[in-house]
């Protein structure tokens, strides 16, 4: 009996096509506008961009300067754009904001419109260069004199000298604790995850209502049968379950396609993900037991505790969860969707669980404390009207 | 003579909405095989009555039997020997008609191949067969009402509740539905039938109980009924220009106790006699009446309960 419910269940919430949009398409469609949206952010914020500037060679001046432009406008990992014109093109560009700036062979100048992290960049390059050649002539110097008594020993000694000045020592070694990305944008498609699985209250809150007999013909030819209610409820959560983890499931997919880094620790997502469908479905179990409301209204009463909980938990204002967190952190401990976004968090974070398995069972026990309330409710076999 | 048996008794059944006496200690039996007609205008007490029985409903005293055993909502075995064909269509709008059907027939039968089996009579009694993969919103009215009946009857039950199955259904899809109704019928089972359209019941049921405001108004056979009425035939003729004497002289006619004037039309009710058209037609000559058309009736379920109650069924 388990089975053919489950079954007509499954049947039954994938060809729910209100359900179907908010548990598949909608995380999607979310993440593919945030994408669009963020993607452009976070390549300003986030990565490092070649420096376009105008260098203005000067006539017999030495050719340290041209070249050591050139060559960092080099490679895969160039730091500038170098453009070598005349003054007059180069003031130009730099009017119409073309570069951020002008190097000057002569006397080594550097011109910007204004300050910023560019103009800083370049006038540490500027600065750099000089004391290099400061220190190179100087040396050049004592060596020439040098030649005079050993020319033999000298020009090795020189070349090591070159090569010691060149060289940066890195005194410290780069360990990563984790493997997920702790880029702060990944937090909006955190919250996506939240929200859809919020939204999966939805389709609980249909099916708990096809169960009521006070809820319509449906749920009273379904009351008179000889199943016992709490099989059905059972059958037709378990049903909702694995659907609602399979939209999960595919939208965690797509955003791996969008090229978002969730590191390699799969099993651990799928955990929250699997305890994030739970409450959504929950919640929505709880609303379609509320009594003497329409199922219009129970929709708009999912759609508000979805919204609200997102929100709080920083879906569409950043800094938001951050507040509560100063000043009511017991809303960002029992907020499903916080405690769904904070998991993701502490997996790309931390280097231990503590975080994710305090949210994980939080996230269990209010599933569960959620879903003792709704049977309660709706466990009776007789009712007083119809 | 046997002692037929019951298939449902209820005793003093009382059922109360806050303030509202829905069943006021209504009796009923039902005797197994018959089609049972519980006939009764909308708000008497119908689907309050089929809802207790189904232990849907709880209510506040009486006794209600199954086929001799006591009804409750775990009674699953007496349950697995139950239909119940709602009022209001009762399927799921994202299964097909065959899912439907299957889905409810599975929560009675276990058995695959024997659920299978009874999935496509159920379709093919309901003439179904070429819908089985429709949606239900792809059907119309007459044919959801079909898929409906299918739900209720395709696990073979052997008492049948129909609840006004009829309600907002074309005249052939109403036919097709009481033949299909007999039919259950013929191949054994017992039928409760509850409607408030007379002529249904009439034409359908064995033994009919007329109820207003949960109570037993009158039962028996649809001539049981029809007797307690005083009135044996009613005569409706349309006449011009008829005066108020002339009016009396019917009223002197033997076995006529009412006649009244409605749009034209003089409508003579009697309580017995013969040739009492003839009789009528004679008068109308002899005071040279013009007159236009003729009907006579004879007395219907709602004269009975005009009689009983003093209002129509249809109020």
């Amino acid at each position: 009996m388990f089975g053919h419910i489950f079954k007509n269940a499954i049947k039954v919430a994938v060809r729910e096509k209100t359900s179907l949009f908010w548990s598949f398409i909608f995380p999607i469609v979310l993440a593919t506008f945030m994408f669009i949206a963020f993607g452009n952010i976070m390549e300003k914020d986030e990565l490092f961009h070649e420096i376009p500037v105008a260098f203005v060679k000067e006539e017999g001046a030495s050719l340290g300067l041209s070249y050591m432009l050139e060559a960092m406008g080099e490679g895969e990992e160039a730091m500038l754009s170098v453009q070598t014109v005349t003054a007059e093109e180069a003031q130009k560009l730099l009017d119409d904001k073309k570069v951020e700036g002008i190097i000057y062979e002569d006397g080594c100048k550097l011109v910007v419109l204004k300050e910023s992290m560019n103009s800083t960049i370049l006038e540490e390059i500027l600065l750099l260069y000089k004391q290099n050649e400061t220190v190179m002539m100087d040396m050049l110097a004592s060596s020439t004199m040098q030649l005079a008594e050993d020319a033999a020993s000298v020009p090795g000694d020189l070349e090591e000298l070159v090569k010691g000045m060149t060289e940066r020592a890195t005194y410290y070694k780069e360990v990563h604790f984790t493997e997920g990305s702790q880029n702060k944008y990944y937090n909006y498609f955190y919250a996506i995850f939240a929200m859809s699985c919020l939204f999966a209250s939805f389709s609980a809150m249909s099916s708990i209502g096809r169960i009521q007999a006070d809820c319509g013909a449906l749920g009273m030819r379904r009351n008179m049968v000889p199943t016992h209610k709490m099989l059905t409820i059972v059958a037709e959560f378990t049903a909702l379950l694995l659907i609602q983890f399979l939209a999960e499931v595919i939208a965690l997919g797509y955003m791996a396609l969008l090229g978002m880094d969730f590191g390699s620790r799969i099993p651990f997502i799928l955990l929250i993900l699997f305890f994030g469908v739970s409450i959504g479905l929950a919640i929505g179990t709880i609303v379609g037991s509320v009594k003497k409301i329409p199922e219009a209204g129970k929709v708009g009463i999912c759609v508000a505790v979805g919204m609200v909980l997102s929100v709080l938990a920083d879906l569409c204002v950043g800094g938001l969860k951050h507040q509560l967190e100063l000043h009511a952190p017991i809303i960002n401990r029992i907020n499903p969707a916080a405690l769904i976004t904070d998991s993701f968090y502490s997996l790309g974070v931390y280097d231990d669980y503590g975080v994710l398995f305090r949210n994980v069972a939080t996230l269990g026990i209010e599933t569960v404390i959620l879903l003792v309330i709704a049977y309660l409710m709706v466990k009776k076999s007789r009712y007083k009207e119809l | 003579m046997a002692e037929k048996k019951l298939a449902i008794k209820v005793n003093g059944l009382v059922k109360r909405y806050k303030e509202l006496l829905a069943l006021d200690h209504f009796d009923l039996e039902v005797e197994e095989g018959e089609i049972f007609g519980l006939l009764g205008p909308n708000g008497s007490g119908k689907s309050t009555t089929m809802n207790c029985i189904l232990s849907l409903l709880s209510y506040d005293s009486g006794e209600i039997e199954v086929f001799g055993q006591k009804m409750n909502p775990d009674s699953y075995d007496l349950k697995r020997r139950i239909g119940v064909v709602m009022q209001n269509v009762a399927v799921f709008n994202e299964l097909t008609v065959y899912e439907n059907v299957d889905y409810f027939c599975g929560l009675y039968v276990t058995d695959k191949n024997l659920r299978k089996q009874y999935v496509e009579e159920a379709i093919a009694f309901v003439g179904l067969e070429d819908y089985k993969k429709f949606l239900p919103k792809k059907l119309s009215g007459g044919l959801l009402r079909r898929l409906n009946i299918a739900c209720g009857i395709a696990h073979k039950p052997e008492l049948i509740f129909f609840d006004e199955p009829t309600v907002a259904v074309d005249p052939q899809s109403r036919n097709n539905i009481l033949e299909g109704i007999q039919k259950l019928n013929e191949q054994g089972a017992t039928i409760v039938y509850t409607s408030h359209y007379m002529e249904e019941v009439e034409q359908l049921c064995n033994r009919i109980l007329i109820m207003d405001k949960g109570r037993k108004v009158a039962q028996g056979t649809k001539d049981e009924l029809k007797q307690m009425s005083k009135n044996t035939e009613t005569i409706r003729v349309e006449v011009f220009g008829i005066t108020e004497e002339q009016v009396a002289q019917f009223k002197g006619l033997a076995h006529i106790y009412d006649v009244q004037m409605e749009d034209g039309f003089m409508k003579l009710s009697f309580d017995g006699g013969s040739h009492n058209l003839i009789r009528i037609m004679e008068l109308l000559k002899n005071e040279d009446i013009k007159y236009g058309r003729v009907t006579s009736e004879l007395p219907t379920l709602n004269d009975v309960f005009l009689e009983i109650t003093g209002k129509e069924l249809r109020d």
